[in-house]
């Protein structure tokens, strides 16, 4: 298991350093239902779980990694890959889905330079983007979440830095027509560039998502 | 501190706050407020005050449930009544400040409404909204009064007032559960179980320690009011946990909290202060009693809103559901006694130990005392309401929900999320309570949410969305979930290709019900609910992708009949909610 993308060539460190796991196990291993509260604090503080770290909390307590890795791929909110740096979100709650969002997600997939991505199998309708589809970069990650609780917005995408909860931009109602040019302006107040050129990758980890039946 | 030492220094604060000469600029601070630009508002309001030098108080409040305008901003001139404004974007901030502040004037093309009965030039007042008229609101009471992060507006507002009545034996325990039981408060998570018989259950229970758990989880679609609680007035939920608490002799309270961060951040906040001015701690508020609440982060994920899976999550493990040989009062974390209750059931305790049992008992019709609702769909008033029960479905769609913002007519209103049912038009006047709705066929009344859908919606699509969602988060331990989830989406998914046939129909209904009647937890129990209702109001509409192969709203992606003759390879296509 890599952190790597299927090409290895994605510009993510494949893992981090270890030893800062050791501090946030020591903080709370007291604590009762311990395994859950050790793996967010690592989720909040690198941004995913890797599989060095989740090595270095069963080294230290008691939970086997098998216990660790069904923690990790219950929950929605772990990653088991390293992130990007921008995350465009499309939500997926039932006000934008009554709103027709997977125009708007077709749209981004174009101007984000990602191949369609809509077609998937049964298993995956909502968490199909619950690791996205990444830009040839690595910088862009594209997913469809479930309801992000904005529905006066929708149908609504929204983009922001990865790990960050405060500046995020909510954009909606966006149609297909206006939602190149809402694209390009959020991105260009949060200084960086659109990806060009390239068809994206899925970015890993989904093989160890739940999956009921596959 | 003692309550009394509270009570007057937030007297004082509170005093000083009002008498103030200066103009109060109050900004919503909740996470529509926040999504809809409101921190870039709130700096480019602070730039500006400070530019130009104004003698303006810049204070926080917390959501005002009208989300469609956010970010909203009140201000409040000397002497004279308080205006909201919105929805107030960074670049407004100027003019914005020009009129209200400097010019005094108040005619904005901003202005929403006044405060109070009487309008104020030219500006409706609150009372006369539509929107607000059949409000009542009892926890959304002071939501854009006080602030979230300061526990002293709530002591000042009569906060903790009734947790100081129950430590100090003014209302012994038992009296308390007398008071829930007489209030006929019930569990407002869903399931509607009468909290009094809860509290006494888990009061009598012999098992130590024991434990106070609040559910905080919301993984559905278009549903937003617990998290909203925890933004706008936390302490009212940890003045419930803590007489929770004390009645049954607990000293440890968990808020699980799903992944909404601004939610997390204020109720820790809260919990920090509650420490530090002696209202939680070693010794609550000075009584020998010690009382420690802490967050639980929820990571994501629908079936942790589940009573038994929340309890597993609690302990560290997968959120999944167990088969309860003994009610939660009973064995519920670590096989200990707990009391799991709703956001919303905790923040009632306070108010009705205030007014007592009868005055909560008198309000609503059916079920007693009022309800949150969150509004979304087509609809323009997108956003939080608190209603009595037993108001007329009809009100939602005439009042509440606001006119539809593509002007078609409304074709049903969907009540209690992914497991409700769409009601249609003739059934509006039901009244919307838990039991009419349940005779109608809405068997899941849920959590609150409502979502509201015009003639461009296909019943049919509608309810693969739900099942695919429900699909999607089915955990998949209990094999008539994990199965019958799927297939029933499957089905449907077949129906809305133009695959359908005359059987299809029975194996809706009777895998649905083996599925509602197999399962082990609500998740299940629940999820073919939303099909049974459309099947029961809206078959023609079933009927017509089936045998006309058509789908009367134009949603479905309905394959040619030339396709269809290959229905053994489609069969095996994925399926697609749009």
């Amino acid at each position: 298991m890599s952190g790597r993308g299927p090409e290895g060539s994605l510009p993510w460190t494949d893992s981090y350093d270890v030893s800062e796991v050791d501090a946030i196990v020591e903080r709370n291993k007291w604590r009762r239902g311990a395994a859950l509260e050790i793996l967010e604090d690592i989720q909040e503080h690198f941004g995913w779980v890797s599989p060095a770290a989740v090595q270095r909390v069963a080294e230290l307590t008691d939970f086997s990694p098998n216990y660790l890795y069904g923690v990790v791929t219950f929950y929605d909110e772990f990653r088991i890959a390293p992130p990007g740096t921008v995350r465009v979100d499309v939500c997926n709650g039932s006000a934008c889905a009554l709103n027709r969002e997977d125009h708007i997600l077709h749209e981004l997939e174009r101007l984000l330079s990602l191949k369609e991505i809509t077609d998937t199998s049964p298993y995956e309708l909502f968490t199909q983007n619950k690791f996205g589809y990444v830009s040839d970069d690595g910088r862009v990650i594209l997913r469809k979440v479930d309801c992000v609780g904005a529905c006066q917005l929708a149908p609504l995408f929204r983009v922001g830095r990865e790990g960050d909860h405060h500046d995020i931009r909510f954009i909606g109602p966006v149609t297909p027509e206006s939602t190149e040019p809402q694209l390009r302006s959020a991105f260009s107040e949060m200084g960086t560039s659109l990806p060009s050129g390239g068809e994206g990758t899925r970015a890993p980890g989904d093989q160890f998502h739940k999956g009921n039946l596959g | 501190m003692t309550y009394a030492e509270l009570k007057a220094e937030a007297d004082k604060r509170w005093a000083a706050k009002q008498s103030t000469n200066r103009t109060r600029i109050v900004l919503n601070e909740s996470a529509p407020d926040y999504d809809m630009g409101g921190r870039r508002t709130k700096a480019a309001l602070q730039d500006e005050i400070a530019k130009r030098g104004l003698d303006v108080s810049l204070e926080r409040t917390g959501n005002f449930g009208m989300d469609w305008k956010c970010p909203l901003v009140k201000v409040i001139r000397p002497s004279s009544p308080a205006v909201w404004y919105g929805p107030l974007h960074a670049a407004d901030v100027s003019g914005f400040l020009d009129e209200a502040v400097d010019g005094k004037k108040v005619n904005n093309d901003l202005a929403l409404f006044v405060e109070g009965e009487k309008g104020f030039e030219g500006i409706r007042p609150l009372a006369e909204l539509g929107w607000w008229k059949p409000q009542h609101r009892i926890i959304m009471e002071l939501w854009g009064h006080i602030d979230p992060e300061d526990i002293y507006d709530y002591i000042a507002n009569g906060g903790y007032g009734a947790l100081q009545k129950v430590m100090a034996g003014e209302i012994a325990p038992d009296k308390v559960i007398e008071e829930l039981k007489t209030s006929g408060l019930a569990g407002r998570g869903g399931a509607y179980f009468p909290t009094g018989i809860k509290w006494e259950g888990a009061m009598r229970a012999r098992g130590r320690p024991k434990f106070v758990v609040c559910n905080t989880e919301e993984g559905e679609p278009s549903i937003y009011k617990d998290r909203r609680i925890c933004e706008s007035n936390p302490h009212q939920l940890i003045e419930g946990m803590s007489i929770a608490a004390f009645v049954i002799g607990s000293h440890k309270g968990y808020n699980y909290i799903g992944p909404h961060p601004l939610a997390v951040e204020r109720f820790n906040h809260a919990l920090k202060q509650a420490n530090e001015v002696g209202v939680l701690g070693k010794q609550v508020l000075g009584f020998d009693f010690e009382l420690d609440i802490e967050t639980r982060r929820g990571f994501g994920s629908y079936v942790s809103g589940e009573a038994s899976a929340m309890q597993a999550s609690i302990e560290g493990g997968r959120a999944m559901p167990r088969v309860k040989l003994q009610r939660s009062v009973e064995a519920g974390i670590w096989e200990k006694p707990t009391c799991v209750n709703n956001t919303e059931t905790y923040s009632f305790v306070a108010p009705i130990l205030h007014n007592g049992g009868k005055w909560f008992s008198e309000i609503g019709k059916g079920m007693t005392g009022t309800k949150m609702y969150s509004i979304t769909g087509h609809n323009e008033y997108v956003g939080l309401v608190e209603v009595p029960f037993g108001i007329p479905v009809r009100t939602f769609a005439e009042d509440l929900a606001g006119p539809i913002r593509s002007g078609r007519p409304i074709k049903s209103i969907v009540f209690g999320g992914p497991t409700g049912g769409p009601i249609p038009p003739q059934l509006f006047d039901t009244p919307a309570d838990p039991k009419d709705c349940n005779n109608i066929g809405v068997l899941a009344y849920g959590a609150g949410g409502v979502i509201v859908l015009d003639d461009s919606a296909c019943h049919l699509d509608v309810i693969k969305y739900f099942m695919a969602f429900m699909e999607n988060q089915s955990c998949g331990k209990c094999t008539p979930c994990r199965i019958g989830c799927h297939e029933l989406l499957l089905t449907l998914d077949r129906i809305s290709q133009g695959l359908g046939v005359a059987a299809d129909i029975l194996t809706l209904e009777d895998m649905g019900d083996e599925v509602a009647k197999l399962s082990i937890c609500g998740h299940g129990q629940a999820a073919p609910y939303p099909v049974f209702m459309v099947l029961k109001h809206y078959r023609d509409e079933i009927e017509a992708h089936i045998v006309e192969k058509r789908c009367p709203a134009g949603v479905c992606p309905m394959k040619p009949p030339e396709e269809v003759a290959q229905s053994g390879f489609l069969l095996m296509q994925p399926v697609t909610v749009h």
